[in-house]
């Protein structure tokens, strides 16, 4: 075993540390024999935005990228069985030719099985579906005591605290999951203009229900009578019926398009408020119409983003924040309102904004509670980004709402614990599994957990 | 794991070092083009854990899983013979297998410098030397080896390794002169950095490529009939200025 070290960030290059490395490439028995570390750190791709993947000053950051072999795949019934280092992209290219998807979807095929899990995905089906853990059907995990399965049926209370759990309780070593049948490989996809973020509350309201997928793209540049402007987009999986007869003799085929990477050293100039207004502009205006109707392959309706395969180097070197907030349904409209208005007093802008309806997660450390979800990407070349940050997160706080962890680098332990009522009874599972403290991140040290 | 009937009438192709990270870039390539495959290797259990692998990821045919030990030299005739039984139409093998010390660690310890040299050359010419004599009896296939950029200059940084390698070149070449006019294509894979397995932790690599993209090159090569490959294409130039580094200055560079 290779121990190295080496500099690591989340995908928000923010923080950025040394850390002590190694890898894995095949099953391990036992953890605490792997190595006499104070504690271990679990990394996937390091696709996390912050510090959850992030090694602390005596732990080994362990990296499960080289886990990568499938164990079983069920064709008829859809059930896939992986190491944790298997990526979501590996999964899909597998599964989808047999007529099967992933339940869950976030916005990047480029993940780690295990991050998925410890990180409880969601994606545009949040409100219809909700997030991965309601399809894992099994979790091998190694904790301090040894090798542990968990499922719904067994250990229940581990998969609860595992799926969000931010790999606290344990390594997560292989997952089962229940894929989607589909019947091809498009999404019948329905785009709807709104003209500020509360209009996209109401349409989303009403419509979403509909529809299996919905999400709001929101202009944060636009200023004016047309502040928080956007796009809904709705969308289904087609049916074979919906395909045009050109398509239907290959409904599953799927080609991924070339991807696009930035050099190493993107000058973050570049990326400002002009340039992004006019963007938005373009990409508000493109739409002709205030409704239309796309058949698309799913890779354009779920990975938007992956065809840059580096676009976070668009933030320069100081990096970025995507702060990712939930506020319960009732306070939803008044407390996104509060933000919004806080970064434009501010003058801080956001060059990204998602909004979207989210149901409950049913685990132990859950982050969505039934509400709207926004997520706003924010550059950390402006001086006083931590201040306003910390501003929303009372804001939040008081609307009863609470941040995405896995999207997080700054949040304090106080804020957390009053916005998470659920931790305590989540810590003592961990600790009951994991009574040495052996698995810790830079996030768990910075929360005090 | 699936019966060898019934799949296709591709010829099989013999795996060796399968759990390398380039091996199993390599067997997905083929396994998707049909071919049965033979995967061998020194773990069993990690040969089985792949072979699984690639039998969900792509309904390959695996026709056996074998251990294969490169330093163990008085196993490779039984090796054969297995592999003969299993895959009598045997038409190609593709051998991916070496380790790779630290060269400081070499210096001070002439045991990993002899685990380097028995490993990456002995080894490799005792199953080849097999492999030969069956391809020659048939009068057809291939040998495609996976051999390193470092073998084709010593440099101060990785010499026990590189010189491993630069022997396996010269093999090469010699069964590529003795097989030519039995119509077998002997193929000399020299591979940039990778990120695999053997790489982890390893600072300063240039432009190191995932294993999918020496796949994909190495089969398109074993096509077209390529004697020497270099891969990704960029160490074809690289290499090229590199070879024409005069000795009297090479000496003086710290590589």
């Amino acid at each position: 075993m290779k121990i190295y070290e080496q500099s690591l960030s989340g995908w928000g290059r923010y923080p950025v540390l040394n850390c002590k490395t190694t890898d894995v490439f095949y099953p391990l028995n036992d953890i605490t024999s792997f190595h006499e570390q104070h504690s271990f750190t679990l990394r996937g791709l390091g696709r996390s935005y912050g510090d959850a993947s992030l090694g602390t000053d005596n732990s080994l950051v362990i990296q499960t990228q080289g886990l990568n072999k499938m164990l079983s795949f069920d064709k008829k019934s859809g059930v896939i069985s992986a190491l944790a280092g298997v990526t979501l992209e590996e999964i899909i290219e597998t599964v989808v030719p047999h007529g099967w998807f992933l339940p869950v979807c976030p916005g990047t095929r480029f993940v780690t099985l295990g991050g998925a899990v410890a990180s409880n995905i969601h994606g545009k089906n949040h409100h219809h579906t909700g997030a991965i853990n309601r399809f894992v059907q099994e979790l091998e995990i190694i904790t301090e005591k040894g090798p542990c399965i968990c499922s719904p049926s067994k250990n229940t209370d581990l998969l609860n605290a595992t799926c969000g759990g931010l790999g606290q309780t344990g390594f997560i070593q292989s997952v089962t999951l229940n894929l989607k049948k589909i019947e091809t490989a498009y999404i019948k996809a329905r785009l709807i203009k709104v003209k500020n973020f509360e209009e996209a509350i109401h349409v989303s309201k009403d419509l979403d229900s509909q529809y299996e997928h919905a999400v709001a793209w929101l202009d944060g540049i636009a200023k004016g009578s047309h502040m928080g402007r956007g796009i809904l987009m709705l969308g289904n999986h087609a049916e074979l019926c919906n395909l045009p007869d050109s398509k239907k003799k290959h409904p599953l085929k799927n080609e991924w398009k070339r991807i696009w990477t930035l050099p190493p050293v993107f000058p973050e100039w570049l990326l400002n408020s002009t340039h992004v207004g006019l963007f938005n502009s373009a990409y508000y205006h493109k739409m002709i119409g205030n409704e239309q109707n796309h058949l698309l392959n799913f890779e354009t309706w779920f990975f938007p983003l992956d065809i840059l395969s580096n676009w976070n180097r668009l933030y320069g070197k100081k990096g970025f924040i995507q702060y990712q907030f939930v506020i319960p349904a009732e306070n939803a409209e008044k407390g996104i309102k509060q933000v919004l208005e806080c970064l434009a007093k501010n003058k801080l802008p956001y060059f990204l904004a998602v909004l979207k309806r989210v149901r409950e997660d049913n685990v132990s450390l859950p982050f969505a509670v039934p509400g709207f979800t926004l997520a706003l990407d924010i550059s950390l070349k402006y001086s006083h980004v931590f201040n306003v940050l910390n501003e929303l997160d009372s804001l939040v706080l008081d609307n009863g709402g609470r941040l995405y962890l896995t999207k997080d680098a700054r949040l304090s332990p106080a804020t957390f614990r009053k916005m998470v009522p659920e931790y305590e009874s989540w810590v003592h599972v961990v600790r009951k599994y994991n009574p040495n403290k052996k698995f810790a991140s830079l996030l768990s040290k910075r929360l005090e957990m | 794991m699936k019966t060898n009937d019934n799949f296709s009438n591709k010829p099989p192709i013999l795996i060796i070092g399968a759990t390398s990270g380039i091996a199993h870039a390599f067997s997905l390539e083929a396994a998707k083009k049909g071919h049965p495959l033979i995967l061998a290797g020194r773990d069993l259990k990690k040969i089985q854990l792949t072979a699984t692998d690639l039998e969900i990821r792509t309904d390959a045919n695996i026709m056996a899983c074998l251990s294969f030990d490169a330093l163990k030299h008085e196993d490779h005739f039984t090796f054969m013979t297995k592999v003969l039984q299993h895959a009598p139409e045997l038409e190609g093998c593709f051998v991916a297998c070496g380790v790779m010390f630290d060269q400081k660690q070499c210096e001070s310890d002439f045991s990993l410098t002899l685990e380097t040299i028995t490993c990456n050359y002995l080894g490799m010419v005792s199953i080849l030397n097999l492999l030969a004599n069956h391809f020659e009896k048939k009068k057809k296939g291939f040998i495609s080896c996976v051999t390193s950029v470092a073998g084709d200059r010593g440099r101060q940084s990785n010499y026990i390794y590189g010189s491993s390698k630069a022997a396996m070149n010269a093999y090469l070449e010699g069964l590529r002169n003795r097989l030519f006019s039995s119509h077998v294509l002997v193929q000399t894979v020299k591979a940039g950095p990778t990120d695999t397995p053997m790489t982890k932790g390893m600072k300063n690599l240039p432009f190191l490529a995932p294993p999918e993209t020496l796949a994909k090159d190495i089969w398109k090569a074993i096509l077209q009939k390529k004697d020497i490959v270099y891969t990704p294409r960029i160490w074809q130039y690289l290499m090229l200025i590199i070879n024409h580094i005069p000795e009297w200055f090479f000496k003086r560079m710290k590589l």
